[in-house]
């Protein structure tokens, strides 16, 4: 019997403390060992770099992202693909490597945070003339981490003396670099500096999670690695792993690929919570859905030897895919600081739940549903579970414990959770209800639907900002107000008096009316969040528009349950102040657009809840 | 012995501006505290309660054309203290009906009654108990009903700012969002009111005369006249509508009462004047801020000022090198954490500054051959005694003993005490003003150190966050412009240590982002950047028209 080299290379991307440090460096090291060809990670910005560096007009590329997100790959790779470098110089002992792209000097520094302050204070003044257009002919390329890079203009800023002419040279890169990471620009405004801001946290998209993921699950080594394993091809007791890919691959018996989707899905909404998930924590997520195992907890990886064991004894408790998914063969502590299962723990799978999908778990209904997870996957679900709900119902198994029932119910919601089919809109069975976002369907919906213009789906797109409109109306006036179709923007005059707004002064804002001024929804073509805002439309003239709502997935879940009639506490605080906020933007930035002539007045309008529930205004002014 | 210029002579700390001729200083029990931080910082006077003085006399100046910040008086090498004079309009009807009346409510809940009924009922009622009122002009001006009249009254008293604690009708004020919404601080004597200033002890013309000593006082009059005195809002409306023909009344009828003197601030030019007056562009130069909210800030803001002023004037009087900064804690939890503690100590170390700064105020005239020269004779007991009466406005309490005069030594000490015990000190207003502004809170058993409310958090991100601004920038602005220290970054000591363990300050960090995060300021952006934003920054332009209506 020969082990698959592939299951150890990827081992080594696991989720043990040594993956830290597998940074771009490391895997050609790994490489080497195993003997396996390197996994192909994307580089998704690999041609808007190209772009910058050699185009006509060249310009400088600062790379930004978070630790892991390929930031040194994607340096690595324009310097030898690109500029032709030679891979003996890569990288170089010294902070800043030289090169020349296009007979211009081009200087790249790997990692900011690498330089020496020496090296620094050295670098500042080179970079700084480049990015303001006075050198014209260095080029940069450098990669930090975003708080490191503003760092490095900050402390350059308030090292200059007052009034010396470089302090304000370091601040105005610092202002403008400032706002750009701010507002997720990747170009300057008109003239301001000679940059591209490529941040590769916010290119994490559909195309490179698949990518990442056809990196692991299509390798090459799967087919030559494990020809000569019976434990390949057994059908009654199939290897773990191959198991674990087949699922994930969605090559299992019913072909369906819930559970990459439903993957896909969650570390979108995480992503649009701020939450991002870097491309080597994807990487260790796959790795750890592959071969992961809870029978040693300093041993959370399968080696071939303890997968084949793992299939003769049947244990594949241990191997549950939809555990490893969330990091439970991991240790808690462990656990917590990967950054791609604190953010996956945010959304409670396992412990949130409701009737109907807990019916479907413990007594199969509706009938259909449930044969149809069978079919998807027949090992994890009824195989581990069966006994042990009718022991339990004979009052032979206890509840808590580790071990208990009620871990093995979590593991079953899990698997539910990652397996079941979304259904076309809102119900009680849909997998969302597994977790804190009851309405994350709908989120994605809405989102999706709002890509095109007009949107793909108006009749959704309609009935959600309804809901959202509702929503915010009650958390303005504190009532329980029908009104779906326009928002009074309330407020009171005390804030003393809670956050319940008792008047207005403006008429509300409707959604669609022949008014200049509109309520809209759109998606924010730069983290692809939709938000609302108030937009003013004169003839002739481009459309202003207010500060928006951004709508995170959490304040999103946050309006549609107000609307639903309820107010969770847990995170009511923070997503009632951001409403307010933005009413109180909306608010002035009507007053100061509409309220010019000085002689027309602003009416105070007491608001009521009426018989309907809509709003009534009563105008108590002059 | 009060002659018409005695105020000349008293003992001025360091650099401090003479004493107006007409400055009242007879109430005062000693000279000390007023010459070292002004006349007066004053512990009864809430924040809000400032910034209504001080917006009593802006109002004054702008109804009289009269330039809102003129600096100082005097030649610019060589000013001297402001003089100047302001009146008040007393408001009374407007502050009957919001703060005395209790038929309003009674009269409108009841059911049945037609609206001709109910003015009845009331306007009888109240020509009744307060013969001297007329509401007459009530009806007609709420043609439309006794009921809308009782809304619009209650919607107005829930503008009532500093509710706490028992206050006669005449001490109770508004959000001043107008000039209509203005009221002095008087009591009722004989037929009239007199302006005793229970509450209004003079801290919000200490406030106006820092503003009218900044570097940016022009732009500020231009803002403070465009957002605040020129606003004739709704609620100034309601509130003009319910005051009658008060509204109208001109500055020479008896509606008014006069403040003939304002204020003493010793010093010409501080910085912190200059960091007071950039936070109050700052919040009014963002027209997206509301006015009501505008007005909150300042006030907290402007408290905030005047506490650090409070702690930095007693390092320089007192002669010490630097203020200790402020550690803000920001759980609001004692247990098991040394930055808390550490925050405790500060705040006791602070809270000792004034009376070493009065030890040295007074050591400083001590020193003087005026005071050496004097033996220990009893004429020499008696010159003592109006020596430290001319300089400190300082009167011991009679004795009947017969042995006279204690000696010079014995009578200085016993001023230092009273300067020390009195009441209402400098101390006091230390304490008081800083936990109603949010910076101090004092638990039971657990002791009072620096933890900031949310409502500071949100003014000083407000007045400091241009748009966004990286979470680290903020806390070295904090530092610089307010001696705050929240991380490690700040927190380091020039010699590179730490008070307090790193960990420890780096978890009080997260926590302040964490409630920065609650109140909608944060925005993350990696594990590693962090920004905090003003929610208020102008809506931009939208290029092209990428949002559709979601019809």
């Amino acid at each position: 019997m020969k082990d698959n080299p592939l299951v150890a290379f990827l081992a080594s991307y696991g989720p043990s403390a040594a993956s830290d440090s597998l940074a771009d460096e490391h895997v050609q090291t790994a490489v080497a060992r195993h003997g396996v060809a390197a996994i192909e990670a994307p580089a998704p910005k690999f041609d808007a770099m190209k772009e910058a560096l050699l185009g006509v007009d060249p310009c400088s590329v600062i790379l930004t992202g978070t630790a892991g997100d390929g930031k040194t790959y994607h340096i690595r790779r324009f310097y030898i693909d690109a500029a032709s470098g030679d891979p003996k110089q890569w990288p170089g002992k010294e902070g800043v490597l030289r090169t020349s792209v296009h007979g211009r000097p081009l200087r790249i520094i790997r990692d900011l945070s690498q330089l020496t302050d020496a090296a620094k204070a050295e670098e500042i003044e080179g970079v700084t003339r480049s990015l303001l257009g006075e050198d014209r002919e260095t080029l940069y390329l450098v990669a930090a981490n975003d708080g490191q890079l503003l760092k490095f203009w900050r402390d350059a800023y308030e090292r200059e003396e007052q009034a010396a002419p470089r302090k304000a040279r370091y601040e105005a890169v610092l202002r403008t670099l400032t706002d750009m990471l701010h507002r997720d620009r990747e170009a300057p405004e008109e003239g301001k500096l000679r940059v591209r801001l490529l941040n590769l946290s916010r290119t994490v998209t559909g195309e490179t999670l698949d990518a990442v993921l056809d990196s692991i699950l299509k390798h090459e080594a799967w087919d030559s690695g494990c020809a000569r394993c019976p434990q390949a091809k057994s059908t009654t007791n199939p290897c773990p792993i191959h198991l674990n890919r087949a699922l994930l691959m969605g090559s299992g018996p019913d072909g369906a690929d819930a559970f990459r989707r439903r993957l896909k899905q969650a570390i979108r909404i995480a992503a649009l919570n701020d939450q991002h998930v870097p491309i080597r924590q994807i990487l260790i997520l796959v790795v750890n859905i592959l071969l992961g195992d809870s029978k040693k907890r300093d041993h959370p990886m399968l080696t071939c030897g303890e997968a084949r064991k793992r299939a003769k004894d049947l244990d594949y408790a241990r191997t549950n895919p939809f555990g490893n998914a969330v990091g439970l063969n991991v240790r808690p502590e462990r656990r917590r600081a990967l950054t791609v299962f604190s953010a996956l723990e945010t959304f409670g799978v396992g412990s949130e739940t409701n009737t109907a999908l807990d019916n479907l778990l413990m007594d199969c209904t509706p009938a259909d549903t449930a044969a149809k997870l069978e079919t998807r996957d027949p090992i994890y679900g009824n195989a581990l579970f069966r006994q042990r709900l009718r022991h339990y119902r004979d009052g032979t198994e206890a509840a808590a414990g580790v071990n208990g029932f009620a871990a093995a119910l979590e593991a079953q919601r899990r698997r539910l959770f990652f397996l079941m089919d979304a259904p076309d809109g809102a119900g009680q069975i849909s997998p969302w209800r597994l977790t804190i976002y009851h309405h994350a369907g709908e989120y994605l919906a809405f989102a999706q639907a709002l890509t095109a213009t007009p949107p793909a789906d108006p009749a959704l797109v309609d009935t959600i900002t309804g809901k959202l409109v509702k929503g915010i109306n009650r958390t303005l006036t504190g009532m329980m107000v029908e009104d779906t179709q326009r928002i009074w923007l309330a407020r009171s005059i005390g804030r003393s008096d809670g956050s319940s707004g008792r008047f207005t002064s403006l008429d509300p804002v409707p959604r669609r009316a022949a008014t200049p001024q509109r309520l809209t929804a759109a998606l924010d073509p730069a983290t692809g969040r939709p938000r609302l805002h108030v937009v003013l439309r004169t003839p002739g003239q481009p459309d202003l528009a207010s500060a928006p709502l951004e709508l995170r997935p959490l304040l999103f879940e946050y309006l549609m349950r107000v609307a639903d009639g309820s107010l969770p506490s847990s995170f009511s605080r923070q997503c009632q102040q951001e409403v307010r906020h933005f009413a109180l933007a909306a608010s002035s930035f009507i007053e100061n657009h509409f309220t010019r002539d000085e002689t027309e007045y602003l009416p105070i309008q007491i608001l009521s809840v009426g018989q309907d529930g809509q709003i009534q205004s009563r105008d108590i002014g002059v | 012995m009060p002659s018409s210029n005695a105020n000349s002579e008293l003992w001025l700390s360091k650099g401090a501006l003479a004493v107006p001729d007409h400055q009242k200083i007879h109430a005062l029990t000693v000279w000390c505290d007023p010459a070292i931080w002004g006349l007066a910082l004053y512990d009864d006077q809430a924040p809000w309660f400032t910034l209504i003085e001080c917006l009593q006399l802006l109002t004054f100046r702008h109804r009289e054309d009269k330039a809102l910040f003129p600096g100082l008086d005097g030649k610019p090498d060589a000013p001297s203290h402001e003089r100047q004079s302001y009146r008040i309009k007393l408001n009374t009807n407007l502050r009957h009906l919001l703060f005395r009346d209790q038929e309003v409510g009674r009269v409108a809940s009841r059911g049945g009654a037609n609206d001709e009924v109910r003015w009845h009922q009331w306007l009888k009622r109240t020509a009744e108990d307060f013969p001297d009122l007329d509401f007459s002009y009530l009806k007609p001006a709420f043609s439309d009903g006794f009921t809308h009249f009782a809304e619009a009254l209650e919607l107005m008293r829930s503008a009532e700012v500093e509710q706490f604690g028992q206050k006669r009708w005449t001490s109770r004020h508004l959000q001043p969002v107008g000039e209509a919404m203005l009221f002095p601080d008087v009591k009722m004597k004989d037929d009239g009111f007199a302006l005793d200033r229970r509450f209004f002890q003079r801290t919000g013309e200490i406030l106006y005369l820092m503003l009218n000593r900044s570097a940016e006082r022009e732009r500020l009059g231009q803002l403070v006249a465009s957002r605040i005195l020129k606003s004739d809002g709704p609620w100034n409306r309601i509130a003009r509508r319910l005051q009658g023909p008060e509204a109208d009344a001109t500055t020479d009828q008896p509606k008014w009462v006069e403040a003939p003197t304002i204020g003493y601030l010793p010093l010409a030019h501080l910085a912190r004047y200059d960091e007071l007056a950039r936070d109050w562009v700052s919040i009014l130069s963002q027209s997206a801020i509301p006015l009501e909210d505008a007005l909150e800030f300042l006030a907290r803001l402007s408290g905030l000022h005047q506490v650090i002023y409070i702690a930095e004037r007693a390092v320089d009087v007192a002669g010490r090198a630097s203020l200790m900064p402020f550690v803000l804690e920001m759980t609001g939890s004692a247990r098991n954490n040394p930055v808390q503690v550490l925050s405790a100590e500060r705040y006791k170390a602070h809270k000792m500054l004034p009376s070493q700064a009065v030890e040295a105020f007074v050591e400083s005239f001590t020193d003087m051959p005026e005071w050496r020269e004097i033996g220990t004779g009893p004429m020499d007991c008696s010159h003592a005694k109006t020596l430290l009466s001319k300089r400190f406005a300082w009167a011991p309490k009679k004795t009947a003993s017969a042995a006279g005069l204690p000696p010079p030594a014995e009578q200085l000490q016993a001023m230092l005490d009273a300067a020390k015990a009195r009441n209402h000190d400098i101390g006091s207003t230390f304490t008081a003003h800083a936990k109603k502004v949010g910076l101090l809170t004092a638990r039971q058993r657990a002791g009072t150190w620096y933890s900031p409310s949310d409502g500071l958090l949100e003014a000083l991100v407000l007045a400091n966050v241009d748009g966004a601004m990286e979470l680290g920038q903020f806390l070295s602005v904090l530092r610089r412009r307010y001696h705050v220290v929240v991380g490690p970054e700040e927190a380091r000591t020039r010699s590179g240590e730490l008070p307090v363990p790193l960990e420890d300050l780096r978890e009080n960090e997260r926590r302040l982002e964490e409630r920065l995060r609650v109140l909608g300021f944060i925005n993350r952006k990696s594990d590693d950047c962090a920004f905090v934003v003003n929610p208020f920054s102008a809506g931009r332009a939208m290029a092209g028209r990428p949002a559709h209506a979601t019809a």
